[in-house]
């Protein structure tokens, strides 16, 4: 009796911090649109291998993560005097797990997705999208910041 | 009685529904390179339903104003080591291209300056040149007869690189204004301070004798050595009499990202004017 | 049996709590943008000359409907110079249409109305953007067929320059 107290003392324990320290979401790469022209709509693929967002997620084999964005509507000129807007389509993020057998799955990065992982315990997320610059649009550097929240089970 | 021969002659872009010398976009519309980095990049974007090919180059040349006070490119026959010329150490890659529809093309461009080169602003000019390819003729009695027009579009754009710690400054005299018609041509001369070229803007206001603004205007200049530009002012319905035209010199221009632009003091002079 | 019981209770609550420990966590990037100014000229519409007979001039004015025509967006109220090279001929083989007697003239609205003609030419012509940085630019010109020109397809480029300071 005793021995199985310390056991599920252990296993209690242990079932406490599964999650610390082996699930993280980790951003790795801005979504750089680069040089813009007025009145010309720029998109950058989710695949695009340089201006993409990216982000870096793990978890555990067999368990599942929500991942939703919070995405930015317009991009703020840097000192003031302008909004960009910015717009996702609904193919403009892909999930690319890091096994050798994982496929891509594009999904839409305006609404939340759980995601199983059964071949590997970490992936990555690719964003896309698109700025319209106005035809008058001012000049100069915009931004914007872009979250992604993991929800991990 | 002469051979009745209809030819349908079309000449330059833009058959309907189809831009035949389209050009393509450029952006920025100055470049700027700084020595540290010695690189920089032009976005083309081809705006038609055809491919557009594009040839890269580069000269040197320089700003003046004629007689008229029109800014007008100066192109010297020859370049010697006395002039600020960036042109002989400027790559661009690529250099030739087909930009697809409704593409972008980065350029990038390159700078390897002579060893030893000393601080200082140097200039080029960059031609981006865009072919849109031959025009088909419409039209009648074309079953002997067709047109094929070769067209090319030029856009030339300043390239300015800078070594070193830059000043500019404007310099402005003999400001004066002559009626001519519906508009007010004010005339001043300028005179380029500093190691860099003044890059800004020129704003006019026509004061009347209560110091109300009548009439404004506002260009954007670009000082390389000296200048005598012409600017001009609508005064269209404004009543005779005495009005005071003031100059202001400016480096605040929203075309060019801050950090690009060198500041300095705004410059400002005024004249009295008579209208008719 | 009491020692199971208690152990597949606890084992069932330490099971429920390990189940439970769904947890959020979030990173930021940043999205970027550089908007630049930029310039375009565009071939907006053909300068057609329509049926033209041999040994009959054919001149279209730039206040033609079909006058060709150049529009440029750019940075508001800009100097820019226009430049033009332009053919003396048509070329078909060794066959010559001349073409000539160019006519040029530019607004800062999409009409010939009221616009300031010049005449195209290598030389640079000085214009400038509007004040929400459009330009238009009008061509016209004279096709001069021999009163035996001949059959076939002439070709010529044309080509404008616009420069920027």
């Amino acid at each position: 009796m005793r021995r199985c107290v310390c056991f599920l003392v252990f296993a209690l324990v242990t079932a406490a911090r599964p999650l610390a320290g082996q699930s993280q979401v980790t951003g790795l790469r801005d979504l750089d649109f680069g040089a813009v022209i007025r009145g010309v709509q720029t998109t950058v693929a989710p695949t695009d291998p340089i201006r993409s967002g990216r982000f870096y997620v793990r978890h555990q084999l067999n368990r599942q993560v929500r991942v939703a964005f919070t995405l930015p509507t317009r991009l703020s000129r840097v000192g003031g005097g302008g909004n960009l807007p910015i717009s996702f389509s609904t193919t403009d993020a892909v999930a690319q797990g890091t096994a050798a057998t994982s496929s891509p799955v594009t999904f839409n990065p305006n609404t939340a997705i759980t995601f199983t992982l059964v071949t590997s315990a970490d992936f990555y997320i690719n964003l896309g999208g698109r700025v319209s610059p106005a035809a008058n649009q001012a000049t100069g550097d915009y931004s914007g910041t872009v979250t992604l929240t993991c929800t991990f089970f | 009685m002469p051979r009745q021969l209809a030819l349908a002659v079309l000449l330059l872009a833009g058959l309907a529904g189809r831009s035949a010398a389209q050009g393509v976009v450029v952006a920025p519309h100055a470049v700027y390179l700084d020595h540290r980095t010695r690189s920089g990049a032009i976005t083309l974007y081809n705006p038609g339903a055809d491919p557009a090919e594009v040839t890269i180059s580069t000269f040197y040349g320089y700003p003046v104003t004629d007689s008229a006070g029109h800014f007008m490119l100066q192109v010297p026959d020859s370049v010697d080591p006395s002039m600020p010329s960036a042109t002989g150490w400027i790559d661009a890659f690529p250099r030739k291209m087909t930009i697809p529809p409704l593409t972008r093309q980065t350029v990038r461009l390159l700078a390897r300056p002579p060893q030893g080169l000393l601080d200082g602003e140097y200039w080029s000019r960059i031609s981006i040149s865009a072919l849109g390819g031959a025009v088909p003729v419409t039209g009648a009695d074309t079953g002997r007869i067709a047109i094929g027009l070769t067209l090319e579009v030029r856009t030339i754009i300043p390239l300015i690189y800078r070594k070193g710690a830059l000043t500019t400054g404007i310099a402005v005299s003999n400001l004066r204004a002559t009626p001519r018609g519906d508009s007010l041509i004010a005339r001043v001369h300028l005179e380029r301070r500093g190691t860099a070229a003044f890059v800004g803007m020129a704003r006019g206001t026509l004061l009347n004798t209560a110091g109300g603004p009548v009439a404004t205007f506002q260009q954007p200049v670009a000082v390389y050595y000296d200048a005598d530009p012409a600017f001009e002012l609508p005064v269209r319905g404004l009543a005779p009499g005495s009005y005071r035209l003031r100059l202001e010199l400016d480096t605040d221009r929203t075309d060019i990202a801050p950090e690009l632009l060198l500041r300095t003091a705004t410059v400002r002079d005024s004249v009295e004017v008579v209208l008719p | 049996m009491r020692t199971t019981i208690r152990v597949s209770a606890v084992l069932a609550a330490l099971l429920s709590l390990a189940g439970s420990t769904a947890r959020a966590q979030s990173a930021n990037i940043t999205a970027t943008a550089t908007v630049f100014q930029a310039m375009t000229v565009t071939g907006a519409r053909t300068l057609d000359f329509g049926n033209v007979f041999p040994g009959v001039a054919k001149a279209v004015g730039v206040a033609a409907a079909t006058s060709g025509r150049f529009d440029l967006t750019g940075q508001n109220s800009a100097a820019v110079n226009l430049s033009f090279t332009l053919p003396a001929n048509l070329t078909s083989g060794a066959n010559n249409l001349p073409i000539g007697t160019w006519t040029g003239c530019t607004n800062t609205t999409n009409t010939a109305t009221g616009c300031t003609a010049f005449t195209p030419s290598a030389s640079a012509t000085a214009s400038a953007f509007s004040g929400t940085g459009s330009l238009f630019v009008f061509v016209g010109g004279t096709v001069t067929p021999a009163a035996n020109q001949a059959a076939g397809t002439y070709n010529g480029t044309v080509t404008l320059t616009a420069a920027y300071f």
